[in-house]
């Protein structure tokens, strides 16, 4: 532009196309700000409010919180909050909260040590062809029981599994925790305390091997 | 895709008197969307801390390893997105703001949201179903990414003001998402194991699947709501531009999960990462493109020739052409020549950017072109003082 030149001046047309047709960024100045505030909130609402309530009200349905429960002959475990019980059967029980789900197997007669059952795991995982594992090292636990066991948790991309070995007189039992990656946070510390719940009670039952996997 | 939109409009706008906001950045004490952008900020960082504290507590050794890692890589592609800027320096303060956003009120948000949304797939599609990850994800963190970016866009002073800030801003929300959520992930399962287990998540969230995640899918959405704020085309297109490039962000997130292409990690990430790298350099390409339309109609027909002229925005248009002319200076007038004109288009785009933010007689833009007739000036000065030499 010539410097020389002011800007041309709009004319009549001009203003009223601009009325209609002013981009909302400048429309919004100097406007009350309250509207903007409450649409933030009200979409932020849908998603930690709104979404959340409707789980929980699927949940509601299947779950069987604080009910302890009997997997095979031999043991017994208390189930977490927002928990339920979808099967079982001689081989596993399977619980679940939404798309995370606990398999443990009845007990059994095992030689090897829990650590030993699980590196055992840990090699099925690095195998395992259907998902790229990032594999931790297994560690030891302790169930509130005082039963020994050794653990190893490992994650994908999008999915994240645990796998517990707990021993008790001769017998073993094997729990793995499968779950989305963002489910992780809230499913492990129930998983936990379910493993952690376990008590050995009775004889072993048809001492089928465990048919578990993530 | 900005065919129809009359260019004359745009740059009409920027020659109006009209009100500037009131504040340099999204800081403004007076907008409730600012206040509202903090509490679920705060909400955020209560619902994120307690699981970043379990995770340093545990072993603190991999949970500062994992930190000191993402926040490495966080930074080195901040840098980068700011490299990716074709004319403005955006302001510092809301470019922290977004990264806020993005790391902290984004993932509090999502440890709500994000299981009870997995909970609610797996319901319609089966629990057993591996494709849970690939539909709930997606559902969860576009919009809650996105969410950031819309709260900037209704604060004026954080001047999201074209579809290339709101495509910046995104990726910035985006990769701040990306570094805080690879960095609890990575400290969480390397708590128990060891500097190995870091570095094997890292390179698998990081590099081999990071490289076109959730800063490319936010860019994208991000783009589109910058044109609902800023075309002047008529609702119903604005409308389908912002709903379909979320579409599309949730599309290229859930294409990304989905449980497809086979085991092997780096196979898999480049066959899906490509196609999602080409749709983000589209929408980047497009974006410019109208960036770089509005700046020359400015230079045209707002700016006067004496500050930036058609002419002097042939070589500031692209990033090539303002290399060249620096060359071309340097080579007919010195390093000290050379060194002067990169102060000049720097000030020149300045008050190109300042014209259309703010319009043209702003304080900005009466400040800035006081600035480029100075340096205009010390261009011309170190000439002739090369020229005396000869």
């Amino acid at each position: 532009m010539n410097p020389a030149e002011p800007p041309a001046a709009p004319t009549t047309e001009t203003i009223e196309v601009l009325r209609r047709r002013l981009p909302l960024s400048i429309r919004l100045i100097g406007r009350s700000s309250v509207p903007g505030a409450l649409l933030v909130l009200a979409i932020a609402a849908v998603f930690i409010g709104v979404v959340p309530l409707a789980a929980k009200i699927q949940l509601n349905s299947a779950q069987a919180s604080g009910e302890i429960i009997a997997v095979g002959n031999a043991i017994g475990l208390t189930v977490a909050n927002d928990w339920g019980v979808q099967s079982q059967d001689g081989r596993a029980t399977v619980l679940s909260s939404g798309s995370s789900h606990l398999v443990i197997a009845p007990a059994y007669e095992e030689q090897r040590s829990p650590a030993q059952v699980v590196a055992a795991e840990v090699s099925r995982l690095e195998g395992d062809e259907s998902g790229a594992w990032v594999v931790g090292e297994p560690g030891p636990f302790v169930t509130a029981q005082g039963d020994g066991g050794a653990t190893v948790a490992a994650s994908s991309e999008t999915a994240a599994t645990q796998v517990w070995a707990v021993a008790h007189d001769g017998l073993t039992t094997v729990a793995v925790l499968s779950t989305t990656i963002e489910s992780w946070s809230s499913a492990q510390p129930r998983a936990q305390e379910m493993v952690d719940s376990i008590v050995f009670s009775r004889e072993p039952g048809n001492g089928a091997s465990p048919g578990v996997s993530p | 895709m900005s065919g129809r939109e009359p260019q004359p409009l745009t740059v009409t706008l920027s020659a109006l008197p009209r009100l500037a906001p009131r504040t340099s950045s999204f800081i403004d004490v007076r907008s409730w969307v600012f206040w509202a952008g903090l509490a679920l900020t705060v909400f955020g960082i209560w619902r994120w801390t307690p699981l970043v504290v379990t995770s340093l507590s545990s072993n603190p050794t991999t949970g500062v390893l994992s930190a000191i890692l993402w926040l490495l890589y966080g930074f080195v592609f901040l840098v980068l997105l700011y490299r990716l800027e074709l004319f403005e320096r955006r302001s510092p303060a809301t470019v922290i703001g977004a990264l806020l956003w993005g790391g902290l009120a984004g993932p509090g948000m999502g440890v709500v949201a994000a299981p009870a949304m997995h909970d609610l797939v797996a319901a319609v599609i089966g629990s057993d179903n591996p494709w849970v990850p690939s539909f709930a994800a997606p559902l969860v963190e576009e919009p809650l990414k996105l969410l950031g970016v819309l709260a900037l866009a209704l604060i004026p002073g954080a001047r999201v003001r074209s579809a290339a800030d709101g495509l910046f801003y995104g990726a910035v929300v985006g990769l701040g998402f990306q570094a805080s959520e690879g960095f609890l992930y990575t400290a969480t399962f390397s708590a128990e194991s060891g500097t190995g287990t870091v570095t094997a998540m890292f390179l698998l969230r990081g590099i081999i699947n990071g490289l076109w995640s959730h800063a490319t899918f936010t860019a994208v959405a991000g783009a589109g709501l910058g044109y609902f704020f800023n075309a002047s085309a008529d609702l119903r297109r604005r409308i389908t531009v912002l709903v379909g490039t979320l579409a599309l962000a949730v599309a290229l997130h859930g294409f990304f999960d989905a449980p497809i292409l086979g085991p092997n990690p780096f196979v898999s990430s480049i066959v899906k990462g490509l196609p999602v790298l080409l749709l983000f350099l589209v929408v980047l390409r497009w974006a410019h493109l109208r960036e770089r339309r509005t700046f020359a109609g400015l230079a045209a027909h707002v700016v006067p020739d004496n500050l930036v002229s058609p002419g002097d925005f042939t070589a500031l248009a692209t990033r090539r052409a303002r290399r060249r002319a620096r060359r071309w200076a340097r080579k007919r007038g010195g390093y000290m020549t050379a060194r002067a004109l990169k102060r000049l288009q720097g000030a020149q785009l300045s008050l190109l950017t300042a014209s259309h933010e703010d319009g043209w007689g702003s304080p900005r833009t009466e400040e800035l072109s006081r600035d480029v007739r100075i340096l205009a000036a010390t261009v011309d000065r170190r000439q002739a003082e090369w020229d005396s030499r000869r």
